[in-house]
């Protein structure tokens, strides 16, 4: 299964603006649940191996530079993961989907991310979001932990 | 771009405005509550990196907290969010002391967003994460004695 001849995903473009974008992809209020089920679904078929890590990545890149907010993606994400500007949206889909494939992003925790509710929920997993990428870019696996006093 | 629109917000004004600068105190001691003031006594005297972290934590407390962004940070930090306004400045001033974040870095927050454009908020936070996985390296190879140090408790 790749995402070729499937309605565009534009998770990644979700996931990172929340539900402002995510609206604004809708044509109509009641699009918006269908959209944030067919991200999870992504999800869950790229953990279950069902769909392709390259296609959803190349998939992932062409929606968020088709977006007018590309420039500012670009920007941010080249300075984050401190690569050059033309690899900032591919690095940054990259860690995207390693991470929901290792497991270090679920869809506990990309729902209120995409949903914007519970606005707590949003805030917390949205800088969770950019915590994984980052470690998933950098070190290419899960976050350090904190170490235990007295360990 | 709601949200990075809202942190982008938070940290020039944080960095920039971060109420009225204050008299500094003697030379060991960091008094100002003007954040810009006390991240760079704390780059010219790195052994004042315990007093700028509490002078950086008064600096946010007169700001007023945000429950939104304080949940961002805690979600950027895996902290929860009621410390994450001291895991923000435990790892600023050690990106301010180590030389991740320049004064230039610094002074870009002092722009309107429109011609600061997005990169400084990117380069603010993959440094304030490089400095709290280097705290975290540096705790962990302590004497199990040595790591009640409290860093960003």
């Amino acid at each position: 299964m790749t995402l070729r001849g499937q309605r565009p995903l534009r998770f990644a473009v979700a996931m990172i603006i929340g539900p402002s974008l995510a609206a604004s992809l809708m044509v109509a209020p009641a699009a918006a649940t269908s959209l944030e089920e067919e991200m999870l679904e992504a999800v869950r078929s790229l953990r279950s191996g069902t769909l392709s890590p390259e296609a959803t990545a190349e998939n992932c890149v062409g929606a968020i530079e088709d977006s007018d907010k590309e420039a500012d993606y670009r920007a941010v994400m080249a300075s984050f993961l401190d690569v050059p500007r033309s690899d900032a949206i591919p690095a940054l889909c990259r860690a995207i989907i390693r991470s929901i494939v290792a497991g270090t992003l679920t869809e506990d925790n990309l729902a209120p991310v995409l949903s914007g509710t519970p606005k707590d929920r949003e805030a917390v997993e949205a800088g969770r979001l950019l915590r994984t990428v980052y470690f998933a870019h950098h070190l290419g696996n899960a976050p350090p932990q904190r170490p235990e006093a007295g360990q | 771009m709601r949200l990075f629109a809202a942190v982008a917000a938070l940290l020039a004004v944080t960095l920039t405005l971060s109420a009225c600068a204050t008299p500094d105190g003697s030379p060991r001691e960091i008094r100002s509550t003007h954040l810009p003031t006390i991240l760079e006594q704390v780059r010219g005297h790195p052994e004042r990196r315990e007093t700028g972290e509490a002078a950086c934590e008064r600096s946010l407390t007169a700001n007023g907290s945000d429950p939104y962004i304080d949940s961002f940070l805690g979600g950027l930090f895996d902290v929860p969010a009621e410390r994450a306004a001291s895991e923000f400045c435990v790892t600023l001033v050690e990106a301010v002391i180590a030389g991740d974040l320049t004064r230039t870095d610094i002074d870009a927050f002092k722009k309107p967003a429109a011609l600061r454009g997005m990169g400084p908020l990117g380069t603010l936070m993959r440094s304030l994460l490089a400095a709290q996985e280097r705290l975290y390296a540096q705790q962990a190879q302590k004497p199990p004695q040595a790591q009640s140090c409290g860093c960003g408790q």
